[in-house]
């Protein structure tokens, strides 16, 4: 799959499980925290990264990639 | 045959509000009231400890049920904060308080929040093979003893109760009878560190971790657990979980695919009471007749996980 694949499916996984939060096109770049998901979402996402793709992010990593972009780059990279 | 047939609590008066705390924190009043889910607190009183909690439950449950304490031939307190230093273990003190017969059981086990399923499964178990007729099991497990009240992780969670739950043998159709038809009790001990009390006495959680132990895990063992007994979700009444916190359970509703009503989350007033959070569920539920078949599945330290069956005895 390709990052942008990745990247919409992502997106997708994210409207789940936090509908509240509203996540647009300006927001791909922007950290996830700052978009308004707070730790337990994240906690959550990154599971379903785990099960979706079989790519597991530890912590460090997560603070490393922080945006949707760079978390659709790293599963593109980790499953190519 | 043994039944659970009622259930007594005690949660104390004093209570902390979470919503104060906010700004401590640097969390919303929207992430303690949606994703905590725990608005306030219970906390016992200063001076009081394990046994008092757990004395207390007691008397609630015999000025409910009028039950005549001298006829209790067995007492399980379960329970990771004992009274004291653990050394005599609680029970024995509680058994000495309420002056129980000699001849009366009395021990602790040791666990969290897989301990009521897991000791639900055991005195059931316990009194049968042995005879017994009337039997206690009293969870009480005051986390105010290592909670630090600067943790994060922890300090916005967890609140003190205890409960007692009353199992006897006799033939009583006066009062409801529940029984556990089967259970899963499983550990996945290597990954204790993940919720643990350290040399201090102060409790550590990685909240992620055991995020992710109960969101996969969970739904995992109450399939197997379905499975063994034939039968399905649409089977069980409700689904009665252990309150970690609302977005613990309500993930765990959206994963089993129930709609929220049958996976209730009501710790918002007490807070994850730790082996307690299951029978303060039931305790309003055992005398609804519309209900005749509940799933329980406690889960957390240890790692531990505990899941069963109860059902309801015709009368």
């Amino acid at each position: 799959m390709t990052p942008q694949e990745i990247l919409s499916e992502l997106r997708s996984v994210l409207d789940d499980l936090a509908p509240g939060v509203k996540l647009d096109e300006a927001h791909l770049d922007t950290r996830l925290s700052e978009v308004g998901y707070d730790s337990l979402d994240l906690a959550n996402f990154l599971l379903a990264i785990d099960e979706k793709y079989g790519v597991k992010i530890s912590d460090d990593e997560a603070v490393e990639l922080g945006t949707l972009r760079g978390y659709s780059r790293h599963i593109a990279e980790k499953t190519a | 045959m043994v039944s659970l047939r009622a259930i007594g609590s005690f949660i104390p008066e004093r209570l902390i509000d979470n919503l104060g705390l906010k700004d401590r924190f640097g969390v919303s009043e929207d992430f303690i009231r949606d994703k905590i889910g725990v608005v306030t607190r219970p906390v016992m009183a200063p001076g009081w400890d394990t046994a008092d909690l757990a004395t207390a439950s007691i008397k609630a449950l015999v000025e409910k049920e009028g039950l005549d304490l001298a006829t209790v031939d067995c007492l399980v307190v379960c329970t990771q904060n004992p009274e004291g230093r653990g050394l005599p273990h609680t029970s024995a003190i509680v058994h000495g308080r309420l002056g129980l017969d000699e001849g009366c059981a009395a021990f602790d086990i040791s666990l969290g929040c897989s301990g009521y399923v897991y000791g639900a499964a055991l005195i059931q178990s316990f009194m049968e093979a042995n005879g017994l007729e009337r039997g206690l099991f009293v969870t009480a497990d005051p986390y105010s003893k290592v909670v630090s009240p600067d943790d994060k992780n922890t300090a916005l969670l967890f609140g003190d109760a205890a409960t007692a739950s009353l199992f006897d043998a006799a033939d009583d159709a006066s009062r409801p009878a529940w029984r556990v038809t089967r259970a899963r009790l499983g550990t996945i001990g290597r990954e204790w560190a993940a919720l643990a009390v350290d040399a201090e006495g102060v409790l550590h959680m990685n909240g992620r971790e055991i995020f992710n132990f109960a969101a996969v895990k969970v739904p995992v063992e109450i399939e197997h657990l379905l499975r063994e007994a034939d039968l399905t979700l649409g089977a069980i009444d409700l689904v009665l979980l252990h309150q970690a916190s609302k977005y613990m359970v309500d993930t765990l509703q959206k994963r089993l695919k129930l709609p929220p009503h049958k996976v209730p989350f009501e710790a918002g007033a007490v807070g994850n009471t730790v082996s307690s959070t299951i029978p303060l569920l039931l305790e309003r539920r055992l005398a609804d007749p519309k209900l005749s078949r509940l799933l329980l599945s406690g889960f957390g330290v240890g790692l531990s996980i505990a899941s069963c069956i109860l059902e309801r005895k015709a009368a």
